[in-house]
């Protein structure tokens, strides 16, 4: 598989995929806590004859901004590398070009999701680790603790749907498709969360783990782990887990150009 | 080995190769092919097709457009599922879905090959190399020398998204050689090339025979005839013939005579062979004066014997008398159920 790890990073880094995907993350990285920092002097700026009073931003808020929009632009640009992942170059003749040399299909899948999801992780630690860091250079430090269990909701809801577009890409005939099932997957997740938050269904939804960020980084009580990250966290790998078990059970059986 | 008479139906049907002369059993069949059947829809691709290749042979696969050659070899890669029948490739059975051990012995290039994007041609070879677990030196060394030898030398470092079509179908054919695999298939290898290209391409393949099993489509027939030692035709998803080259075009050979008649008697000597009843067609040819006839089937011998002893009893002049070699071009066409050109 090593051999298709290595093409997979050549294909990833030249096509620009992973570096849009460490770019867009460090971008946010650090605009976010510049934002957060300015925002109240901006806005007087702004607004000349009003005085608007914006309580000074806590160093939580300014990460939490930055993890929230990494669920928000960085998941639509996650959906965007991994759409065409499988699917591209199943239609192009790629697939083929490999599953008819001494390598399995199995492997084939293997080394893509490995690259595509390293760098997904990667991009959101870098990137947490830079917006922390800028952070506490701004507005001094955040509550380590809290960053790395807020980033590592996010990183789990991220690879909840990164697992669904890439299982999409398995079984899809073209990225867009693949593209399609992944926004799909996650209105549905928003969808269930604003819809069964209530019941009793709720508290294991994978949109906790989006809820989490502002608990965890604009709180202070004690946190509940098993309940904010552990119980959602395992309905998402389950889901993920599954999608691309599903995905996979397809595509191996796919005849190919 | 040869082909059966009793197995031989006429054009359109089957022409078999009796079990006494098939392609020997076990190591000298790189493929077999049984019974295999594969339908798209209500479109049957392939119905009962059986066919094998001998080891160590150059193998022609042709056949009119739709005939299931491409289907055939999709089926052999395990690209694709079949409905009915069974496949063997170097005594493995290749079931679609499940991993093939024996892909580590073939090569396949298709008829538009296609490589990772981003990469360049040495990186498609390196790739290629690593797939195959080849020692990474010793392929670096074949890799650089088999893309000298396919003029790719110095398009190597640039990136397979600029290259021609016939660039890829070259780089193909070196990625198709480097592992030095026991079977290769290639679909159309040389539709790309110019026609020095196809020269060198066939001179290759030669070079393989004794070494490597071949099984390659194409639609330039006279290539197909240059270079293969067997040939498998078939059409609708049918075999229609099968068997060693030379015999396939001596058989075929023998159904037709070319006979030249003295200027002035060339109208009443086409007249009297259209009357015979082995003869079953009559056409012009060059030089003029020159006629072919075409015998039906089985009535060779009688028509050898008796044409020109016809011809004498009318008084004709027989300039030139003789049995015509057919090319496979007009085999295919008659076995195909198409028409031979007037004149060939």
């Amino acid at each position: 598989m090593g051999v298709l790890v290595g093409k997979e990073i050549r294909q990833a880094w030249r096509s620009f995929r992973l570096p849009a995907l460490f770019l867009v993350s460090l971008f946010l990285a650090i605009m976010d806590p510049l934002t957060a920092r300015y925002m109240g002097e901006i806005l007087a700026r702004l607004a000349q004859g009003v005085t608007i009073v914006v309580p000074p931003p806590s160093p939580g808020q300014a990460v939490a901004q930055y993890l929230g929009d990494i669920v928000e632009i960085g998941l639509l640009v996650v959906i965007a590398i991994t759409m065409g992942s499988v699917a591209n170059e199943k239609a192009s003749g790629v697939t083929t070009f490999v599953v008819t040399r001494p390598a399995s299909r199995r492997s084939y899948v293997a080394a893509k999701f490995v690259v595509l999801a390293g760098g997904v992780m990667a991009a959101i630690i870098a990137g947490t680790l830079v917006a922390g860091l800028y952070t506490w250079t701004l507005l001094g430090a955040p509550e380590w603790g809290r960053v790395g269990l807020a980033a590592l909701s996010v990183a789990l809801y991220v690879w909840l749907v990164f697992s669904a577009t890439f299982a999409a890409s398995m079984v899809a005939g073209s990225g867009l498709a693949a593209g399609g099932l992944g926004l799909a997957t996650m209105i549905v997740m928003g969808a269930a969360g604003a819809v069964l938050g209530g019941t009793e269904v709720g508290p294991y939804l994978p949109s906790v783990l989006v809820g989490n960020v502002q608990f965890l980084l604009a709180g202070t009580g004690d946190v509940d782990i098993w309940a904010r990250l552990v119980r959602p966290g395992i309905t998402a790998l389950v889901l993920s887990a599954l999608f691309l078990l599903l995905g996979y059970g397809r595509f191996r059986r796919q005849p190919l150009p | 080995m040869a082909i059966c008479d009793a197995h031989r139906h006429g054009a359109d049907a089957e022409v078999a190769i009796c079990d006494a002369h098939r392609h020997g059993a076990g190591a000298e069949v790189a493929i077999r092919i049984e019974g295999l059947s594969k339908s798209f829809g209500p479109v049957k691709a392939l119905d009962g097709l059986s066919l094998s290749v001998p080891t160590g042979k150059v193998c022609g696969f042709i056949g009119p457009n739709g005939a299931g050659k491409t289907t055939t070899m999709r089926i052999l890669l395990g690209l694709l599922p079949r409905d009915a029948g069974t496949v063997r490739v170097l005594g493995e059975d290749v079931v679609f879905g499940k991993e093939l051990g024996v892909r580590s012995r073939m090569a396949y290039l298709p008829e538009n090959p296609v490589f990772p994007e981003k990469h360049t041609g040495l990186e498609v070879m390196d790739l290629v190399a690593g797939l195959y677990r080849l020692d990474p030196r010793t392929a670096r060394k074949r890799a650089q020398m088999l893309l000298g030898e396919f003029h790719l030398e110095k398009a190597s470092r640039r990136s397979v998204g600029t290259y021609s079509r016939g660039m890829k179908q070259r780089l193909g054919l070196a990625a198709c050689f480097l592992p030095e695999p026991e079977v290769m298939i290639l679909d159309e290898p040389v539709s790309a090339l110019d026609p020095e290209g196809r020269v060198e391409v066939f001179d290759i393949l030669t070079r393989l025979k004794g070494k490597s099993t071949v099984l390659f489509s194409s639609h330039i027939l006279e290539d197909v005839e240059r270079v293969s030692d067997s040939l498998l035709m078939i059409k609708g998803g049918r075999k229609v013939a099968e068997g060693p080259m030379e015999e396939l075009l001596t058989r075929f050979a023998a159904d037709r005579l070319k006979v030249r008649f003295r200027p002035d008697h060339v109208a009443r000597g086409k007249d009297v062979l259209a009357g015979l009843p082995w003869v079953e067609r009559v056409s012009d040819a060059d030089p003029p004066g020159t006629v072919l006839v075409d015998v039906r089937p089985a009535m060779m011998d009688e028509a050898l014997e008796e044409t020109a002893f016809r011809l004498a009893g009318e008084g004709l002049r027989v300039m030139e008398y003789s049995r015509v070699r057919t090319d496979l071009e007009t085999v295919f066409l008659r076995l195909t159920g198409g028409q031979p050109p007037a004149g060939r």
